[in-house]
């Protein structure tokens, strides 16, 4: 059986389809987003990891979904200040990666090879699930913030699209 | 759509129809999981089937977007965790992945058939990878 994901902006809240982190400038960062996860399953979802993906709904943006997902993974690649960015992830809210740390304890930049598929989904850790890492026990949720940064070297203007997923296991 | 089967040693089963648990008539934890014999999950046209003594587990794994507020089904499968070291044999072609426990491996190459040794405490995973409609086998530390 399928079991439904809600992703909230507060602990149970409603759920939201699409988020708009608004204009950023070159060298600046959204707002921070807190994620709220939970789900529908009477037993617990597991091996429960997060990627990023081509925008898959109307796209909206001055380029093309696939364009989109490489340039914010290329971002996430680059280990320079000036063309550092992308989306950026934090489990305990405070720690956040960098161009030279991409990847902390409790955090992470998506970027080739993290977060850029389901194979390379990246495990919420137990600060995140708030007990074991991985897992999302039933009646329980997870959470998370994320934010994206533009490099500040970035020369092209427009908006840009992406999907948040979440990949899990569940046995009935 | 798809179900899989649980056999017992004692010549009984029990089945997990998709239709069933999604109706919450039938699951994996709450039925009888001690005496299994072999599993067998069918979808689709693809099985994938273990034979063996030891702990058996299945899961699906699922993604869901942001955006799409759908979940989507990208692979099942089947796991084994034999109880002490023993031998496998695996057969795989388009439509079919078996594995089974052998005493002792011939040592004629036959096409299609995999032999490997499962560690005590391995989790042998049969797969059924939906997305790409590809049947494959792996060894986990752990369960899926």
């Amino acid at each position: 059986m399928s079991v439904n994901i809600i992703w909230s902006e507060t602990s149970g809240g409603t759920a939201i389809a699409s988020k708009d982190l608004s204009d950023i400038n070159n060298g600046a960062e959204s707002s921070e987003l807190s994620i709220y996860l939970r789900h529908t399953g009477t037993n617990p979802i597991t091996s429960v990891g997060l990627y990023i993906a081509a925008f898959s709904g109307t796209y909206s943006g001055a380029a093309t979904a696939a364009n989109d997902l490489a340039e914010l993974l290329a971002w996430g690649n680059n280990s320079s200040s000036s063309s550092f960015g992308g989306v950026l992830v934090s489990f305990n809210g405070s720690t956040w990666p960098t161009y030279n740390s991409k990847s902390p304890t409790d955090a992470f930049v998506h970027r080739t090879g993290v977060g850029d598929n389901e194979t390379n989904a990246v495990t919420l850790s137990a600060t995140a699930t708030g007990g074991s890492a991985g897992i999302i026990a039933a009646s329980a949720s997870a959470t998370f913030k994320m934010k994206v940064a533009v490099p500040s070297d970035e020369a092209t203007t427009g908006v840009r699209q992406f999907e948040h997923v979440l990949a899990y296991s569940y046995t009935s | 759509m798809g179900q899989w089967t649980k056999f017992f040693f004692d010549g009984t089963k029990y089945i997990g129809s998709d239709k069933s648990i999604a109706l919450r008539k039938a699951s994996w934890t709450k039925s009888r999981n001690d005496g299994i014999v072999s599993v067998l999950l069918e979808h689709n046209n693809k099985s994938i089937q273990i034979f063996g003594t030891g702990n058996y587990w299945q899961a699906d794994r699922y993604v869901y977007s942001f955006s799409q507020q759908s979940s989507i089904l990208t692979a099942r499968c089947v796991q084994f965790q034999s109880l002490t070291d023993i031998n496998i044999c695996i057969f795989l072609d388009e439509n079919r992945c078996i594995a089974r426990e052998f005493k002792n491996f011939c040592t004629t190459l036959i096409p299609r058939y995999q032999l490997f040794q499962l560690k005590t405490g391995q989790w042998l995973t049969l797969e059924y990878d939906i997305t790409n409609d590809q049947l494959k086998f792996y060894i986990k530390d752990s369960k899926i």
